[in-house]
């Protein structure tokens, strides 16, 4: 049961949010799709960016290690620094794209 | 507003939902339990010429790392249970920080395993030079069997190139991440370490 606690919070704020949302901010349920479009795209657009950062780096310090001997380990590619800063590239580029449209 | 691009619409929604239904799915399933047993080596403990803890990190203070600490403490209850008489830590120094060989020696001196039993490699920095090294070690000493400790996966890149050597591995696995574990937490972490480590196969293979 505990294991469930948390998103049964997050499903209940949701609720409390949405309804004050739409009394107070009258707000629409279309404005709720677009809100969990726009969520979902930035996720994606998040984990693509991570994913072209990963690749990106494995290759560089391959090619770092082969042609200075210098070693740097794969590992730094997976580190909390990694997910924030990438979010944080992810965030930019999401909203210039949104911006361009 | 005109949608100039729904392709790249339609592939970032997809992309996201199916990143929100895999955490979904990760968290609250026993997929990455599943998933992390393919990719683990079962443990294998019986006696054998010396114990192989292999390195994990080492703190700027000389603190050991937590997964350094765990498979170094396993190496030594190995010791102490009599499975072996010699004990090999490994581990180089890391931007500046004292030698994670070192620290361990330290430690297992403090814990009663006495000098000549203990071996150090100090100075590889990846699994293929730290197998090189310590079987070079160990030949001299004339030891062909070890029990092998490092994490779980790390063992399925780890064993094989220490048979290569000569050796026979006995592995034993020393986990932060129980492979049963059912919080949903601890499920995301343990996924996201078999998919790391699913992901560095596929580079040591390419890079073979």
């Amino acid at each position: 049961m505990d294991k469930l606690y948390v998103i049964a919070l997050i499903v209940a704020t949701c609720v409390l949010f949405y309804v004050v949302a739409q009394r107070r901010l009258r707000l629409q349920r279309g404005d709720l799709i677009q809100a969990v479009y726009r969520a979902l795209e930035f996720i994606g657009c998040w984990v693509l960016v991570y994913i072209g950062n990963v690749v990106l780096g494995i290759l560089l310090i391959m090619l770092i290690r082969r042609l200075t001997g210098f070693f740097i380990s794969l590992y730094i590619l997976d580190g909390l620094i990694m997910s924030l800063f990438t979010a944080f590239q992810a965030l930019v580029l999401y909203h210039l794209w949104l911006a361009k449209r | 507003m005109v949608d100039r691009h729904p392709r790249i619409h339609t592939l970032l929604r997809t992309v996201g939902l199916l990143t929100v239904i895999s955490v979904l799915v990760t968290a609250y399933t026993p997929l990455p339990n599943l998933f992390a047993r393919a990719l683990a080596v079962p443990a294998q403990v019986q006696p054998a010429d010396a114990i192989v803890v292999l390195g994990a990190g080492v703190h700027r203070d000389g603190t050991l790392g937590e997964v350094s600490l765990r498979r170094a403490v396993t190496g030594m209850v190995l010791y102490h249970r009599g499975l072996a008489p010699l004990i090999v830590f490994s581990g180089p120094s890391y931007e500046g920080s004292p030698i994670e060989a070192e620290a361990r020696a330290a430690l297992a001196r403090q814990l009663r395993i006495p000098e000549k039993a203990i071996l150090v490699e100090t100075r590889a920095q990846t699994t293929t030079e730290e197998t090189a090294n310590i079987a070079a070690q160990l030949r001299q000493r004339g030891a062909k069997r070890i029990l092998l400790v490092t994490g779980s996966f790390h063992l399925a890149r780890a064993a094989p190139r220490f048979q290569k050597e000569g050796l026979t591995v006995y592995p034993v696995a020393a986990d932060d991440i129980p492979l049963d574990t059912d919080g949903p937490e601890r499920r995301l972490e343990l996924m996201w370490v078999s998919l790391r480590e699913a992901l560095a196969r596929w580079v040591y293979r390419a890079g073979e």
